[in-house]
């Protein structure tokens, strides 16, 4: 599968899924996964969380929050940070500094994450 | 948002079984673990690295987390070059514990004055032991009060304030420059790396800059005196200062100082620099060298030099494993002695401190920094990097900083990045 064809198969699955992993006992995500890359981890996912809070715990206009949203919206940006598609200093650096899988784990936490008010 | 607290399953599921490995592992004689009660961590100051550590450590339960801090309060040196300029108002700087202690971290106000590395034990000023089973040092700086002739800590409170730890020091500079005249001189002397957050001297130029532009004191002068002949991100600071501040801001080098600071005269308002020359300013702020604060330099804990060395995977001391020490008093590697390291080190630290303690998972050691400076109100520029735990030290991975070149609307995204980061940082450290 290309990059792109597995970000959409990934929105597409999530999008049946509802996009938000139950948080109590997270389910191993299926379809989308390439065969190499395993099923996400949100506990890691949430170790990794810890630096995110450093700049989007505010709620404010300058950093967006990130809880709630669907996996599949936070993984596709974080794959778009790395690559560059998407350009932002932190962002970049940040998702280079991860890899694929870890940026799975990250994506699965933040989507299993209730929504700030 | 609450912060991301790792579900307390994965101390329940795995941690219990391995309790017995895990103080094993950390290699003594937990007197805490022996008698069947919390492994207990004592935290030393209460500062971003400190505070941090007591929250993501006591996150999950497990462990009795007991934070000391001189004060009944930390005032964040973050933010307030923003009061200094006007922009940020002085309460907004002071975070108190409340939330730390509602999040079942024990508060302790008192100085610790002593180190007992046999016993286990830190000792404050009035002579209280506090027994540990680890113990966290993050003390912050102290100011190398030998290295300049004439400057002392009674001249800093009354006259010539460094306004380099938050607080009386900030206001007093603060009042210092609201009283200066139109066509009078600021000084600003900066010392040699390594120093606590390397471009906050020169944001705190701009912002004064910025305080006697909007008040009308166009004529003032700003003599940026360095002890360095380069600066964290200069080109962008040099770029600002003459699009905003034309003729204000004059940078003063390592050439012309000598690179560095002989003696000062407070009566006579001088500062002597190592080059002889002289230099005076009807306000001075004087950032005197430093080294790692005194509690991360008792007991041998800094050995020889001025900063306390780390191991980069753990953050404990090189000299004792059941010692952690972070944030500005470490000698870690190549991040830079900001508030943004500090609390990133010690997720980090505490991760792998619950790992080895109590046998809860334990992850790959992760550290990020981003310096903001704000140059001029809607003009913000940043510099950052991640970094990894190197074999020797913690080592950058992959830097960034801002371009010379970028648009308006790109550094008002950074100025409301800065903003939002602060208060962001704040609810991540102190809750
Ligand atoms: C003007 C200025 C602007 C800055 N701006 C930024 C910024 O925008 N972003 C950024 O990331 N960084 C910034 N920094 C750097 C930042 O302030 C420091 O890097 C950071 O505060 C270091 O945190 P720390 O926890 O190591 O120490 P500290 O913040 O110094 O905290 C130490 C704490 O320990 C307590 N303490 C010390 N010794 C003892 C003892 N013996 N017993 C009990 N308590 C003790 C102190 O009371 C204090 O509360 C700035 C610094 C300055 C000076």
């Amino acid at each position: 599968m290309t990059p792109a064809a597995f970000l959409i198969a990934a929105a597409f699955a999530a999008l049946l899924r509802g996009g938000v992993f139950p948080q109590a006992a997270p389910e191993p995500l299926q379809a989308p996964a390439p065969a190499a890359e395993a099923a996400p981890d949100p506990e890691y996912g949430a170790w990794l969380a810890e630096a995110c809070a450093a700049c989007h715990g505010g709620a404010t206009p300058g950093v967006p929050a990130l809880e709630g949203r669907s996996f599949a919206e936070l993984r596709a940006a974080l794959e778009a940070y790395a690559s560059g598609a998407r350009t932002h200093d932190q962002m970049g650096v940040v998702a280079r500094s991860l890899t694929p899988e870890e940026r799975g784990h990250v994506a699965a936490w933040f989507a299993g994450r209730p929504a700030e008010p | 948002m609450s912060s991301p607290l790792r579900p307390a399953s994965a101390l329940t599921r795995r941690g219990f079984g391995k309790l017995t490995l895990g103080a094993a592992a950390f290699g003594l004689a937990t007197p805490s673990l022996a008698q069947g009660a919390a492994p207990r961590l004592v935290v030393v100051g209460a500062g971003p690295g400190g505070a941090t550590l007591a929250r993501y450590a006591a996150q999950g339960g497990g462990l009795s987390v007991t934070l000391i801090d001189e004060n009944p309060h930390h005032i964040t040196c973050p933010f307030s070059n923003y009061y200094l300029g006007g922009l940020y108002p002085f309460e907004d700087l002071v975070q108190g514990f409340d939330k730390l202690k509602a999040a079942g971290i024990e508060i302790v106000q008192g100085r610790a004055a002593d180190l007992d590395r046999e016993g286990k034990a830190v000792i404050l000023a009035d002579g209280t032991r506090v027994p540990y089973d680890a113990l966290a040092l993050a003390p912050g700086i102290d100011f190398k009060w030998d290295a300049v002739e004439g400057y002392t800590p009674e001249i800093a409170e009354t006259l010539i304030p460094h306004a380099y730890k938050a607080g009386p020091q900030t206001q007093l500079l603060r009042a210092q420059l609201d009283a200066l005249e139109d066509g009078g001189t600021v000084v600003v002397a900066v010392p040699g790396n390594p120093y606590r957050c390397p471009p906050g001297p020169y944001e705190r130029v701009s912002l004064i800059a910025h305080l006697l532009k909007s008040t009308g004191r166009t004529r003032a002068k700003i003599l940026l005196l360095d002890a360095k002949s380069s600066f964290s991100k200069q080109a962008l600071f040099e770029q600002g200062w003459t699009r905003h501040y034309p003729g204000m801001i004059e940078w003063v080098p390592a050439e012309f100082t000598g690179g560095g600071f002989a003696s000062l005269d407070a009566g006579a308002r001088t500062v002597t620099g190592l080059s002889g020359e002289v230099f005076h300013g009807d306000v001075i702020n004087f950032i005197p060298p430093q080294k790692a604060g005194a509690a991360a330099r008792l007991a041998g804990l800094a050995g020889e030099g001025d900063w306390a060395p780390v191991l980069p995977e753990t953050l404990q001391s090189a000299h004792d494993p059941d010692i952690l020490i972070l944030g500005d008093a470490a000698a870690q590697g190549d991040m830079p002695k900001s508030a943004f390291s500090a609390n990133s080190q010690a997720k980090s630290a505490a991760a792998a401190l619950r790992a080895r303690l109590l046998g809860a998972r334990a992850f790959p050691a992760r550290y990020l920094n981003t310096c903001w400076s704000l140059i001029e109100v809607g003009d913000a520029v940043k510099i950052g990097a991640t970094y990894k735990a190197g074999a020797e030290k913690i080592e950058t991975a992959e830097p960034f900083i801002s371009e010379t070149g970028e648009s308006a609307e790109t550094r008002k995204a950074t100025e409301a990045e800065a903003y939002a980061w602060y208060e962001s940082f704040v609810r991540d450290v102190w809750g």
